[in-house]
């Protein structure tokens, strides 16, 4: 329930202000309201300053127009004159309005709450309350302010009880006027609703944005582990290609065993091509004669080296050079030969090879001073 | 009518000077304005009630940009008549 201040309070108070009796502060009151009343059942525009401007009006329900005078307005409005319309971004929702409204009408019953939509009217309009009629009938038959020329103030004492009762169904209407807003509480309703398309759509819009870009950033991780799996593949596919066409060398030496047996067979009895020929139980992948029959080929591994195949073929380890000089385009340090590397082993005639001769061993050992000194810068 | 013919009037009426008159009805204003910013009514038997009643801020739509506005609390003045002040002018 809002404060009220009575009539006696309001007389006490311009006595206080303007420095005359109760008695007179009491008798202007009256007379001058009294008069205001005639003036407005004459149907005279009254503007009185600092109160404001009353005109009859023709409407049954809001017989008397008020228009509060604007010094009034402003002196009244005054804490929040500082305040101006504000543009409102995207971010802020109708609904952090309705939650702050609601906690400050938690707080203060005393207040009347409006929520607008529309701009609000300056013209405050008047409010009638029809049940008042009935009550005020039997109380009020002569009106207190008949006697305006009376200059004593009349008795307070016995008006007191009828103001206050008069006061009392004033009050009541306040309580109702609320309600009768039905329209505007209509357009309130209308309107937000029409708004929460638009609100909401700037909700979600402002919403797709962070997960648009976080979409883009997993399907860009996703990308890069892809092609690094291609990739692996790739390099894994092109090694399992090296070993098959490897395999595939050595399934072709391994096909010409049959072809060494046989020629193995018609040589027979002839020394120089048993003694050229390897000892086969020491080589599991023997040497192949192509088109010519005095070219070998033979294979590096763990146990068998160079100098093995240039002691086997050539009856001294030390004419390993010349298979080395034969292989060199493909073989690097002579003593960083990989195992499985096959070599050719050329004919002794080629490098004029004799075990037998001091002169070719001393020969063969310079060509390995020759051939380590290439590696030595 | 405006200030000055209803002080006039009134002067006239309370038989006194009309700068008395005008001094009361400054007084009455000023307690008009200290009432109604404390929200408080003030109350006339026989004339009506002057109330007071805030306004909470609210948001407001342009529809013809689609604009939204923040309009600032205010606190709005109005008269409810008594029953007799309305029968009065009715009839």
């Amino acid at each position: 329930m809002s404060k009220k201040r009575s009539f006696l309070q309001v007389a006490e108070n311009i006595a206080s202000l303007t420095g005359c009796s109760k008695a007179t502060a009491d008798m202007f009151l009256k007379t001058a309201f009294a008069l205001l009343a005639d003036l407005i059942q004459d149907g005279v525009k009254v503007k009185i300053k600092g109160i404001g401007t009353f005109v009859k009006t023709d409407n049954a329900d809001e017989p008397i127009m008020y228009i509060p005078d604007k010094s009034l307005s402003d002196t009244v409005n005054l804490p929040f004159s500082s305040f101006e319309a504000v543009e409102l971004d995207d971010m802020v929702t109708d609904d952090l309005f309705e939650a702050e409204i609601a906690q400050i009408n938690e707080g203060n019953d005393d207040v009347d709450v409006g929520v607008h939509v529309e701009s609000r009217c300056s013209v405050q309009k008047t409010i009638v309350d029809d049940e008042k009629i009935d009550v005020v009938k039997t109380e009020t038959e002569n009106p207190i302010f008949e006697n305006t020329h009376n200059d004593t103030a009349p008795a307070i004492d016995d008006t007191t009880a009828f103001v206050d009762e008069i006061i009392d169904e004033c009050g009541q209407s306040e309580a109702q006027n609320v309600a009768h807003n039905d329209s505007d509480e209509e357009m309130a309703v209308s309107l937000p609703e029409e708004n929460a398309d638009y609100i909401e759509d700037k909700n979600t819009h402002g919403i797709r944005l962070p997960i648009f870009i976080i979409s883009i950033i997993i399907s860009m991780a996703i990308g890069f582990c892809a092609g690094y799996m291609v990739k692996v593949i790739m390099e894994n596919n092109a090694l399992k290609e090296h070993i098959v066409k490897q395999q595939a060398q050595i399934d072709s030496m391994l096909t010409n065993v049959a072809v060494t047996d046989s020629l193995v067979a018609q040589a027979g009895n002839n020394d120089t091509i048993s003694n050229n020929l390897p000892d086969t139980s020491k080589i599991n992948e023997p040497t192949i004669d192509r088109e010519n029959s005095n070219v070998k080929f033979d294979k590096i591994k763990t146990n068998r080296f160079l100098t093995t195949m240039a002691r086997e073929y050539y009856g001294n380890m030390n004419f390993w050079v010349y298979i080395y000089e034969e292989n060199k385009t493909m073989l690097g340090h002579p003593n960083k030969i990989k195992p499985g590397t096959i070599v050719k082993i050329p004919p002794a005639e080629k490098y004029d090879i004799n075990a037998n001769d001091p002169l070719s061993v001393q020969k063969a050992e310079a060509k390995a001073v020759e051939i380590y000194s290439r590696y030595q810068n | 009518m405006d200030n000055k013919e209803f002080i006039a009037k009134l002067a006239k009426k309370m038989s006194r000077e009309p700068k008395d008159v005008s001094s009361l009805m400054e007084g009455l204003a000023q307690v008009f304005k200290d009432s109604l910013s404390n929200l408080e009514s003030i109350a006339l038997p026989g004339f009506g009630e002057f109330c007071a009643s805030k306004e909470d801020e609210i948001i407001s739509v342009d529809h013809s940009s689609g604009k939204r506005y923040l309009l600032p609390p205010q606190i709005s003045v109005s008269f409810k008549p008594s029953s007799i002040m309305k029968r009065r002018v009715t009839e």
